[in-house]
């Protein structure tokens, strides 16, 4: 019987719910590859009519991963909407716990999600790819000190953002508290222990990965590269910026094809829909929907870690600027398509957080109360714009005179990312599936494609107890299940 | 003895709220020396670090099993020992892994675990309104859970 249909679902360490579905033809082998998302619609009707001011704290609970990304996002959009500029101490308070959730997210993902299929090894029995395969691989040290930093840094997102989980701190013009000298000394240890954590995970990186061939070729080789364009927030020197900065846009060869503020968005990004998905593909305007395809003719893109040190000319800090140069050095130059590489560079993001912590908390600036600018002006519309942990995040609300939203628009990583992915899992399948042989060793690397971009799909919050298992289905051109492969 | 009440939803998601709503009805009924409440729209390693300090965790929280009428509660005990020691999901991780992962870290991890699951009717779209099936059941849900834990 031939077998045509593969799905896999739910995808192993991805956050909220994804299935990848792939399509074989009568050979056998893989003709199509999608991923797809059931994503919880409705958010723009249930945000119509609220207080501008209220939506930093709503749209925060949107994802149960990334609440603070969103809370800044939105919290500079509602700066836009009532035409207020934070005063700069308000700025660093912001960015200041901003880096601190990077280091966070950035160190959970290497340990906890992409790092296991590297350190502990891509055909390792599931079982084993996990952190405690890391624990075990790396030592019980290593465990702790994860937990540990984690720990410090959500000390340093409660105190700034007044709740542990969903910060509600940001306010039209600036921030609801400031930072005592007491709680600077111990964000500048908090900042030292990250810097320190930081260097040791490129350690492990360096020893682990980089130097294995069998790693490293997974890093550099073809088997996931797409010769894409690339955007992420770059500083006035073309820097990475996280929190504050313009838009910059490189095509496959490297070449800034765009340059512009936040505000102007809607100029360069455009939304394709497709039936199969209820999820929407971010592309460039001025390029065009071209379908899933590479190259400087199609208008995909790419956001995220490796889209952000490929648009980049170079870090702000002087550790991960050494790292940057190390990585593109060592990967033939720039840009870097390989999509593995991705994890490469959140390691080096993870480094300049750390370093651009430690740097805010030592500014005495910080310090100063003047930390809210009053708005007085009529409210109308704003757009907020921060580089997320898994890439560009886009806030943008309509309001009318009196403040109360009457449109919301939000483009997220994942949307900005979702041609990509669909294209790297194709990629993989087709390398990885021949005549519809199937194993876990395979299914897995075709995973591996997708875990790079972190993507964050439905933000489901929780689930029952018991663990769900990794179901792969295989169907016949009837649609009728021909084997059941479980993952338990 | 340190005991948590963790209410586990998002309060925006229809009746996945009902975890908040009924972990913060149990506090403030037996509201006891020694007794705290949080409420976390998290899952995964996140539940972890809700959990590590106390000797004794109650969990509330929305869900979706297919099994039983809507606003059932049911009970589910975890315990040292029950934990399992291989896992492949990583923000998905649950109870039992988060519990399994703090034991091998050796963190401070409760010696009690119940987990209270509520049957619900949608978590799908965003609202602030349980559906009516659940807000019906909310004082039995409080009785009950009040009830087993606290005598």
């Amino acid at each position: 019987m031939t077998k045509n249909k593969i799905t896999i679902e739910p995808i192993t360490r991805l956050e909220g719910h994804g299935r990848i579905e792939i399509f074989l033809d009568e050979e056998g082998d893989v003709s199509r590859a999608f991923f797809q998302v059931p994503e919880f619609r409705g958010f723009e009707k249930f945000a119509e009519g609220r207080p501008a001011e209220e939506m930093p704290v709503i749209t925060s609970k949107i994802c149960g991963v990334c609440p603070t990304a969103h809370h800044m996002a939105s919290g500079k959009a509602v700066d836009g909407i009532f035409h207020v500029e934070p005063p700069p101490p308000a700025k660093k308070i912001r960015e200041l716990m901003y880096s601190a959730f990077l280091v966070e997210d950035h160190a959970l993902h290497f340990f906890f999600l992409g790092g296991p299929d590297f350190i502990v090894g891509s055909d390792a029995p599931a079982a084993e790819r996990n952190i405690l395969g890391v624990i075990k691989k790396v030592g019980m040290e290593i465990g702790k000190e994860v937990i540990n930093i984690r720990k410090q840094c959500r000390h340093i997102i409660s105190t700034l953002g007044g709740k542990v989980i969903h910060p509600v701190s940001n306010l039209p013009g600036g921030v609801s508290r400031g930072v005592s000298r007491e709680e600077q000394k111990e964000f500048i240890e908090t900042g030292k222990a990250s810097v320190r954590f930081a260097e040791f995970s490129l350690k492990i990186f360096d020893d682990i990965v980089l130097k294995n061939g069998k790693h490293l070729d997974l890093v550099s080789g073809d088997t996931y590269r797409h010769e894409t364009y690339y955007m992420g927030m770059v500083d006035e020197k073309n820097r990475v910026n996280f929190y504050d900065g313009n838009i910059r846009v490189i095509d496959p060869n490297g070449k800034e094809t765009a340059r512009f503020a936040p505000v102007d968005y809607l100029g360069h990004i455009a939304e394709h829909v497709e039936p199969w998905s209820y999820m929407k593909f971010a592309y460039l305007k001025n390029v065009g929907w071209h379908g899933f395809k590479d190259g400087p003719q199609s208008g995909v893109y790419r956001v995220g870690p490796l889209a952000r040190l490929n648009v980049a000319e170079g870090m702000a800090t002087p550790k991960a600027e050494s790292e940057y140069e190390r990585m593109f050095e060592m990967l033939g130059g720039k840009p870097v398509h390989n999509t593995l590489a991705y994890h490469w560079a959140r390691l080096i993001e993870l480094q300049y957080a750390a370093e651009r912590l430690l740097e805010l908390a030592r500014d005495d600036e910080i310090l100063d109360p003047n930390i809210r600018s009053m708005p007085t002006a009529t409210p109308s519309e704003g757009v907020g714009v921060v580089e997320a942990p898994r890439g560009t995040l886009i806030h943008h609300y309509l309001a009318d005179e009196k403040g109360l939203i009457k449109k919301v628009n939000l483009i997220v990583a994942t949307t900005n990312n979702a041609a990509a992915i669909c294209m790297s899992v194709e990629s993989a399948a087709k390398k990885l599936i021949n005549k519809g042989k199937v194993s876990d060793g395979i299914l897995n690397m075709v995973e591996m494609a997708f875990r790079a971009y972190d993507p964050c799909l439905a933000c489901a919050t929780h689930s029952v107890p018991g663990r769900m298992p990794l179901m792969i289905r295989i169907c016949n051109h009837m649609n009728e299940t021909v084997q059941v492969i479980k993952r338990d | 003895m340190k005991t948590l009440i963790l209410g586990l939803g998002n309060p925006i998601r229809g009746d996945d709220a009902i975890g908040w709503v009924a972990a913060e009805k149990v506090y403030e009924r037996v509201k006891a020396p020694g007794l705290f409440l949080d409420l976390a729209s998290v899952g995964g390693l996140y539940l972890l670090d809700l959990l590590v300090g106390y000797d004794r965790a109650l969990i509330v929280d929305a869900a979706e099993t297919g099994e039983h009428k809507t606003g059932t509660l049911f009970r589910v005990e975890i315990r040292k020992g029950d934990t399992k020691s291989s896992y492949c999901t990583m923000h998905q991780i649950d109870i039992f892994q988060a519990l399994d992962l703090g034991m091998k870290l050796k963190l401070d991890m409760p010696e009690i675990i119940n987990f209270y699951g509520i049957e619900v009717e949608n978590c799908q779209c965003y609202s602030e309104e349980l559906s009516l099936s659940v807000k019906t059941a909310i004082p039995h849900i409080v009785n009950q859970i009040c009830a087993e834990e606290f005598g």
